[in-house]
């Protein structure tokens, strides 16, 4: 169309007045290309996104703008009778000067084209460029000064609280694993397992536990394979003891949270996968306590009895008569028989419940009456400690009715 | 005490009950897993009486599957199954007394790659599952598999 207009009127061939309809075509094309995904952005991105967005992302608009701004000052120039002159004097060809006005004219339509497919490719994909682009930037960021952008610490925070439930969440959630993983491959000298528990916590697990944040049982599974993946791979690689000591508590507290927070969702499969996963790592008794007696508060007797059949495996795993406990140890058998007493509180059938996991585990002892003895005086002292009276006063009920001398 | 792990995708939905019963048993040790990965991760840290695989599972998010999932295959049971048994006498060592068995949707006439080495199933720890297959029978059927040889 442009050729056909340039070559069947030599007379206004790239006049003055062609090249200015051009050029206020163009500028208005560019406000238009401009404009439309701006208003898209601002109806259906949610603030605090936008702000990312501008500050990770935005420098490609800008970028565009600037190039098609260029290419419009090119046709406004060509459109002056000084350059006009000036390209008489220098002989330069017309068919060269047409291809150029072509050229700009085709580069400033197939730019604003290109553009706009680009912004309207959807809303979830600015969300997935963003948790990539986030991802990309921490890891660049650690590779050249062995810690993360507090910055990029705070974006993968405010993802992951305001990102919606389902496939947008675990594509974040799957940016957040790649994270994890290199910051774990990463050669011992340099690992720092704070950070990975800064992102596990602040990020990967307050998707699903933060009290606004949408999240739905896919979500919950995807965090808890996060949690225990790296669980997995620092019990493996045998790190440090105190600092795996310090991820084991943030993992198992995060499952913890999205166990309760599930139950309450009534999401079944998501309670009892994280009390699976739970169970599988050391020294959560506390928490698998805490999930269990919640569970039992809400009604979910299910969730409690797997807890209670999770730490009775510990239990047994670890005690024989006559045995020296370590602290971790006798930790899970004070919240084992304090769950137990809850769950023998319930009467009727839940007693015989009750009765059979104390009679596979405390009846082991045989003789050392004794020892079962001191085992409920210090399970009363160990939640007297934690001011749970409740469970003080389920175990004494348990204990005189045991031994009612 | 027989401690076992499942693992099989469907643990949540039609199996629920199953998984259910195996908490009241007194003699069982319940564990379970949903897909390869995280199968592969619990055997290669602890040691199992019994281990009941799906052979229609999914992978799992670890790269070390992707070699199988590029080729199209669907049965990660089978695939997790001959990795640990072909590597029974180096990384999964503590597995040497470990019995292993199938219960799965498809026939037993599907599967004649289960009874040839590596795996070399004893027929009997084979269970295809049908909608009649009682929680009890399921719990006798870990009991056999817990007494079989191998």
């Amino acid at each position: 169309m442009a050729i056909i207009l340039l070559f069947n009127d030599p007379d206004r061939f790239l006049g003055d007045e062609w090249l200015a309809s051009a050029v206020s075509i163009a500028i208005t094309y560019i406000v238009f290309i401009m404009g439309v995904p701006a208003l898209i952005f601002q109806t259906f991105i949610p603030d605090a996104l936008r702000n990312i967005y501008n500050e990770k992302l935005g420098v490609r608009g800008s970028r565009f703008l600037l190039l098609q701004i260029i290419l419009i000052l090119f046709l406004f120039l060509q459109s002056n009778h000084l350059i006009y002159d000036l390209e008489h004097q220098y002989d330069m060809p017309e068919w060269f000067v047409t291809l150029f006005v072509i050229g700009i004219i085709a580069a400033i339509l197939y730019l604003g084209y290109r553009y706009l497919l680009h912004n309207f490719y959807s809303t979830r994909n600015i969300e997935q460029q963003l948790s990539e682009k986030i991802a990309d930037d921490a890891i660049h960021y650690f590779a050249e000064h062995k810690k993360l952008g507090k910055k990029d610490l705070e974006d993968l925070g405010l993802l992951a609280r305001e990102l919606p439930a389902g496939r947008v969440k675990n594509i974040f959630l799957e940016q957040c694993e790649r994270l994890v993983e290199y910051l774990l491959n990463v050669p011992n000298k340099d690992r720092d397992t704070k950070l990975i528990g800064e992102i596990l916590e602040n990020a990967v697990c307050l998707s699903a536990t933060y009290d606004g944040a949408q999240v739905n049982n896919e979500n919950m599974r995807k965090v808890l394979d996060i949690l225990i993946l790296t669980y997995s791979h620092t019990h493996r690689n045998g790190m440090r003891e105190a600092s795996t000591s310090y991820l084991n508590t943030t993992i198992g507290n995060c499952m913890k949270e999205i166990g309760i927070k599930a139950m309450l969702k009534n999401d079944l499969p998501s309670v009892m996968d994280a009390v699976e996963k739970l169970s599988a790592i050391e020294s959560t008794s506390r928490e698998m306590f805490v999930l269990g007696n919640e569970a039992l508060q809400h009604g979910h007797v299910q969730t409690t009895v797997a807890v209670v059949r999770k730490l009775g495996g510990k239990v047994r795993h670890n005690t024989a008569p006559g045995d020296t406990l370590s602290y971790d140890d006798k930790r899970t058998y004070y919240f084992w028989l304090g769950l137990v007493a809850k769950i023998y509180q319930l009467r009727g059938s839940a007693q015989n419940f009750a009765e059979r996991q104390l009679q596979n585990v405390v009846l082991r002892f045989g003789d050392h009456r004794d020892e079962v003895h001191a085992l409920f005086e210090e399970t009363r002292r160990h939640f007297y400690h934690l001011a749970d009276f409740a469970t003080i006063d389920a175990v004494r009920e348990l204990e005189e009715v045991l031994f009612p001398e | 005490m027989i401690k076992l792990l499942w693992i099989d995708d469907n643990l949540d939905h039609d199996l629920t009950e199953k998984r259910m019963a195996l908490y009241m048993e007194d003699d069982i040790d319940p564990h379970f897993a949903r897909d390869a990965t995280e199968a592969y991760l619990r055997l290669r840290e602890e040691h199992f009486d019994v281990v009941i695989v799906d052979l229609r599972l999914p992978p799992g998010p670890d790269d070390m599957w992707n070699e199988h999932r590029e080729n199209g295959i669907q049965k990660f049971g089978y695939v997790l199954l001959s990795y640990v048994l072909s590597q029974i006498r180096n990384d999964f060592r503590h597995l040497s007394d470990t019995h292993f068995g199938v219960f799965t949707i498809e026939a037993q006439e599907e599967n004649p790659e289960l009874f040839l080495a590596p795996i070399s199933l004893p027929e009997q720890n084979f269970k295809m599952k049908t909608h009649a297959y009682y929680e009890n029978a399921f719990v006798d059927f870990i009991r056999n598999v817990h007494k079989s040889w191998q």
